[in-house]
């Protein structure tokens, strides 16, 4: 017994401890981003986002920073209101006189109704589990908001080796692979919201979150749907959800707000394409020079049958970075090329129904209201008058200032 | 392990005061064995699983010393036991306790405590190995007539730690391992 007892339980114990210099990922507490919304004087605009207008406002995003609210009454003359101080913010969507935007990680709502003292209303923690900023990725990890940072540190490992002097490999620390900052520069940060009726769509990393507009106090999602995977694009239209993810384009349909239902899954669509949908056709533009290849082009794709979407035909572009549509009349922003008008009535010939081309404005990114486009270009924010689009109006220029 | 060593010495000391009351005859004697460690090792194999492997080393000692009763011998115990990766000399304090009376077939009691030098061994490149304390209780054999040698068997437990300075690897300032060899020992001898 005692031979048994022996052999059973004499075991060698070897333990190797080390100091060693590792890169250690610095986590920031959740607070430094939380209690620091606020309204603060209006300031110039460096790295434009989103733009939406709003009744008399324009609200412009200051990627990472806040939105700038700017009185629009008269477009000729756009006044300077005052800059919403959000930290991390990327993106945002407005409902009356509530404004949403994400935070770094948080979903807030906002009471706008006055916009000089902007007052935050609801907060949904770490809703979102991580995003990026012109490539720069952060991520809610080791217990805070992580930034892709590293500070030196020693540590002590002590881990239990063999007693016979053969080297164990040390744990490897593990960098998370993620896509390198050139492979997103198609977009500044990721798309977070879509609103639908009395219901916000909202996605994060691998959910589609539902909240409903009547209560953005308590801002508890109502439904979710699994999505799996980033999303790149994010748009609606009539009880449809597009989804953009890194190799195709997933419809929704939404006919049923707190379920959408997964219905088809477009291929031809890639993380870098820029898409607008309207009257049941897809425009997707691409422009070469990004990650995901592929030329400069325009491609209409007929999604009347959602299940099914059919290619319609394919347009020569020059680098076309974003585009809107107010049917029949598509604005496509060129970068340094310039901003084109087309006519889209007749989805054969678009070629040949360019009604307005401005090369003078580098334009990025295009919104619409009503009959005003508003550009974000390389050098500032230009409103044009699109009431005749062969013939648009500038209406004003908000310059931006130079970093 | 200063405590077993206390405790060892102790022992030491009560039977030497008891064995006062019987016929001490302080004749030398000596008891030399050689034999294996039996043990087994368990370790994380980097990010992998648990590893677990058998181990086996060669030992060999002999233990010199006084019969300081009928029953009891006490003396110092030297020996060189090969480990793998370190080559100790134990020196130890040790006793002899005879269990049964004269008969040819007799169980003794084997404890002896000590340190176990590095004085042979040879490092490696980088490797600094210092020896450390060691116990080695258990239980024998003796076989053969009372006043001639006898042929022993051996079963004890041994104890014996090591520690050891390790060639530093990739942004390390400082490696060092603490080893506790923890073996049965199954030994032969013979004892006058």
């Amino acid at each position: 017994m005692l031979l048994i007892g022996g052999f059973w339980s004499c075991k060698d114990q070897c333990t190797e401890t080390r100091m060693v210099i590792r890169d250690v990922p610095v986590a920031h507490p959740f607070s430094e981003i939380r209690n620091s919304v606020k309204s603060l004087p209006a300031r110039d605009i460096k790295d434009p986002g989103k733009v939406i207008i709003n009744g008399k406002y324009l609200f412009v995003t200051e990627i990472k920073e806040g939105i700038h609210l700017i009185d629009n009454s008269d477009p000729a003359n756009p006044i300077p209101v005052s800059f919403i101080q959000i930290p991390g913010n990327g993106d945002f969507t407005v409902n009356g006189n509530i404004l949403y935007a994400d935070s770094y990680c948080d979903l807030i709502s906002l009471d706008i109704t006055d916009p000089g003292n902007v007052k935050e209303i609801g907060r949904s923690n770490e809703l979102y589990k991580f995003g990026w900023f012109n490539g720069i990725w952060w991520s809610v990890e080791y217990g805070g908001l992580f930034f892709n940072e590293y500070k030196k540190d020693t540590i002590t490992e002590t881990v239990s080796v063999d007693c016979e002097n053969n080297t164990v490999e040390p744990e490897p620390y593990v960098y998370i692979d993620r896509a390198s900052p050139e492979a997103l520069t198609h977009a500044k940060t990721p798309p977070r919201f879509s609103i639908q009726d009395k219901y916000m769509y909202s996605s994060s990393i691998d959910l589609l979150e539902i909240f409903n507009l009547d209560n953005p106090v308590n801002l508890k999602p109502v439904s979710s749907i699994v999505l799996n995977q980033a999303n790149f694009a994010f748009s609606s239209y009539q009880n449809k959800l597009f989804i953009g993810k890194a190799y195709d384009l997933a419809i929704y349909d939404s006919s049923n707000p707190l379920e959408p239902k997964f219905v088809s899954r477009f291929d031809s669509v890639t993380a870098c394409d820029k898409i607008a949908i309207q009257n049941n056709i897809a425009y997707i533009a691409r422009r070469n020079g990004l990650i995901c290849g592929g030329e400069n082009e325009l491609r209409l794709f007929d999604i009347s049958n959602i299940s099914a979407p059919r290619f319609i035909k394919k347009y020569a572009m020059d680098g076309p970075r974003a585009l809107s549509v107010d049917f029949p009349i598509l604005f496509i922003c060129e970068g340094v090329k310039g901003f084109k008008v087309f006519d889209v009535s007749d989805t054969a010939t678009i070629d040949q129904h360019l009604l307005s081309y401005e090369k003078d404005i580098q334009a990025n990114d295009v919104f619409i209201s009503g009959k005003k486009v508003i550009i974000t270009a390389t050098d500032g924010i230009y409103q044009l008058d699109a009431t005749d689009p062969r013939n648009l109006r500038l209406l004003s220029k908000i310059p931006f200032k130079k970093s | 392990m200063k405590i077993l060593f206390s405790l060892f010495i102790s022992i030491l000391t009560l039977n030497s005061a008891n064995a006062q009351d019987v016929v001490v005859k302080n004749r030398f004697v000596n008891h030399t064995e050689f034999g294996g460690l039996f043990g087994r090792v368990k370790y994380s194999n980097g990010s992998q699983q648990n590893t677990v492997e058998s181990r086996t080393s060669l030992t060999l000692q002999t233990f010199n010393g006084i019969q300081l009763s009928r029953k009891l011998g006490a003396g110092i115990t030297i020996g060189a036991d090969w480990y793998k990766s370190a080559l100790i000399n134990p020196v130890a304090a040790g006793i002899r306790y005879d269990l049964s009376g004269r008969s040819n077939a007799r169980f003794f009691v084997i404890a002896d405590a000590g340190y176990g030098f590095t004085w042979l061994h040879q490092d490696s490149d980088g490797y600094k190995t210092k020896g450390g304390w060691m116990v080695n209780p258990g239980i024998g054999l003796r076989i053969g007539n009372v006043s001639t040698s006898s042929f022993t068997l051996s079963l004890t437990y041994k104890r014996q730690e090591v520690s050891a300075e390790k060639p530093l690897l990739w942004n390390q300032t400082e490696r060092n391992e603490e080893r506790v060899y923890n073996r049965i020992a199954a030994r032969i001898g013979i004892s006058f």
